[in-house]
């Protein structure tokens, strides 16, 4: 089969590799219909995320049509059409069952490597380095799928997958994020990033009951978008942090979305302080939307972070996250706890995500497609691959 | 009564036992006495200091929870069980997701757990396997022997907090030295023990927890090098 391999820092290509198997009883064999690139897989495309292997499978955000089932896997069928969750989780160990899925014990093959790092290992990620478990990905004809039992969410009938595709990893993690914030009437929510990460929050946050949201990015097209569902629009060439005052009449956002994460646009003196750093290993991850949202955040407001990090970070303002009386909230996304709820609102046509689709395209196109959206060329806001065409 | 098992300490045991006073504390209490005195004799500004710093030193050595004995491993920190409480043993503790009674039937079991579904692990139970103790629910206690050497591997079993699954404790004790220099020296230094330790434990969790070992081995790539083990890959 065809399959999108990582071959070192913004070194993708298109290879043809062995089939994938059942290795395990709760394994399934999915056929990828559509497989998109997400804004985290430029984290792995850039060389930010450790423990990548030269000729590893991309891809976290996918669905397709069940190919074979595993001896354990009864409750999907092959034929099935199916969205899967990013994250990989067993369903039943302490975290699973409190649906804190990307926190799963036992997904994680590599749980020793993790736990080196961070202290504890969290749950296994389709495609996305061998500290997440090191899975084969769905940029591919067809992918292995652990756990199919529950990490597999049939598709209503009458959906198109340009819809649902992104039930899985972004829409999911952006639901997480502004269900983080509390949002209670009248708040005003400010998120960093128009990705489709960015725009589904700003989405999520109406849906949630938000009164304003003010969205905060520099690509055009992306503030376009952004206006389009009803944000106000900051440029984060601008002193964001002012400009965010100077909207909520001085006192700030009640609560913010980073959707951005490590590899953050600074700007000026500490912009070029930031990649000095990170020249000088000295720092792992730009934090500048961090910094800002802290800054920015009213008193006693919610932090809520979906962008991703991975590592020792250099000048977080932890005094002013800790005076100001911040609630923090993190984590990749639980995804099996919000596909249904989503798949629902989809359904119900209160959302249709397929609006952020800007590029589908076949499979054989991912170097090209991945170059473009990593240099947030204007336009490009989300590539959906189709494995079974061209 | 479960405390009472052996390898066992109760909670608060682990809490608050860090053992009296080694030859490391005596050192400490001696030198930080000797500095208070010779601080206090000199009656200077740097007479205090030093008198201070004694100070710290001997109730430091006192109270055996200091920095340099946890440096050197030689006392654990408040609230944290032993995981080396001697020489020659080694603890790791897991919570696992089941009843009490599903993981006993599981350790109970796994003398005969295949190596391809435990990995390297099952080097710790690898060799003449004698059962020394069991205790239905709490605990089991093997003797491994091979090579003129061996060890014992214990699996103690309590109750977590309500709803909160079975604390499982693994521990390796008393591995005699068989073999040769060179792979005794290499039982010394190397944390392979430990390794291996770990991930019995957590591959035992995953079995438990999950009915299967999560693996990558056999699935496809780039690299191309790494044929499917466990069943035929097949074209389509």
């Amino acid at each position: 089969m065809r399959a999108v391999c990582w071959y070192g820092p913004k070194d993708v290509r298109v290879d043809s590799v062995p089939d994938p198997v059942i290795l395990n009883p709760r394994d399934a064999i999915l056929r990828v219909t559509s497989t998109t690139i997400c804004g985290s897989d430029l984290h792995l495309y850039n060389g930010f995320i450790p423990t990548m292997r030269g000729g590893d499978i991309l891809g976290h955000e996918f669905m397709g049509i069940v190919e074979e089932v595993g001896p354990e896997v009864r409750n999907v069928r092959p034929g099935e059409r199916v969205v899967v969750a990013a994250p990989i989780a067993c369903g039943r160990c302490f975290y699973c069952q409190r649906e804190l899925w990307s926190l799963c014990d036992n997904s994680n093959p590599n749980a020793a490597l993790a736990e080196q790092m961070w202290g504890y290992p969290p749950s296994a990620i389709f495609g996305y380095s061998h500290l997440a478990g090191g899975y084969a990905g769905g940029q591919a004809e067809y992918v292995r799928v652990p756990f199919a039992d529950v990490g597999m969410f049939p598709v209503p009938e009458g959906l198109e997958d340009d819809q649902v595709v992104y039930a899985g990893d972004v829409l999911a993690t952006a639901y997480m994020a502004a269900e983080f914030c509390e949002i209670q009437p009248g708040d005003t929510v400010a998120v960093w990033g128009c990705g489709a990460v960015g725009l589904f929050a700003m989405n999520s946050a109406f849906l949630l009951g938000a009164e304003r949201v003010i969205a905060i990015d520099r690509v055009p097209s992306r503030l376009e978008l952004a206006r389009g569902i009803g944000a106000e629009t900051v440029d984060d060439r601008d002193d964001v942090v002012e400009a965010l005052k100077e909207l909520t009449g001085g006192r700030g956002p009640d609560a913010c979305i980073d959707a951005v994460g490590m590899e953050a646009h600074g700007i000026g003196l500490q912009g070029a302080y930031d990649r000095v750093m990170l020249a000088l290993r000295l720092t792992t991850d730009r934090v500048t939307v961090l910094r800002q949202a802290i800054q920015a955040c009213r008193k006693g407001g919610k932090l809520s972070i979906a962008g991703v990090y991975g590592g020792f970070p250099d000048k977080l303002p932890i005094g002013a996250l800790m005076n100001k009386g911040l609630t923090v909230r993190t984590g990749q996304v639980h995804a099996h706890r919000y596909i249904p709820r989503l798949l629902e609102i989809i359904a119900s046509g209160r959302l249709d995500p397929s609006y952020v689709l800007t590029h589908p395209l076949p499979l054989d196109e991912a170097p090209r497609a991945y170059r473009a959206f990593n240099d947030k060329e204007d336009g490009w806001i989300k590539v959906v691959f189709k494995p079974q065409e061209g | 009564m479960l405390d009472k098992l052996r390898g066992l300490p109760s909670r608060a045991a682990a809490r608050n036992d860090v053992g009296g006073p080694g030859p490391l504390a005596l050192v400490m209490i001696g030198s930080g006495g000797a500095l208070v005195v010779l601080g206090v004799r000199s009656r200077s500004p740097l007479g205090v200091a030093l008198a201070l710093a004694g100070a710290g030193l001997a109730y430091r050595g006192a109270s055996g929870s200091g920095f340099v004995d946890r440096l050197l491993d030689k006392t654990p920190a408040a609230g944290t069980p032993p995981r080396r409480a001697k020489r020659d043993e080694l603890t790791r503790t897991a919570t696992v997701n089941r009843s009490r009674e599903d993981v006993y039937a599981l350790w109970q079991a796994m003398p005969g757990t295949p190596a391809e579904t435990l990995g390297p692990p099952r080097e710790l139970l690898e060799g003449n396997i004698d059962l020394l103790e069991e205790s239905p629910g709490e605990l089991l206690r093997w003797r491994v022997s091979r090579d003129g050497g061996g060890h014992e591997l214990e699996v103690a079993l309590v109750d977590g907090p309500p709803g909160r699954g079975t604390e499982v404790r693994v521990t390796v004790r008393g591995e005699r030295g068989g073999g040769s220099v060179v792979a005794r020296v290499r039982r010394r230094v190397t944390p392979l023990r430990e390794q291996q330790l770990a991930e019995l434990l957590r591959r035992s969790k995953h079995l438990a927890e999950a009915g299967e070992i999560p693996t990558t081995t056999g699935q496809p790539s780039g690299r191309k090098q790494e044929p499917p083990t466990r069943a035929e890959g097949r074209t389509r």
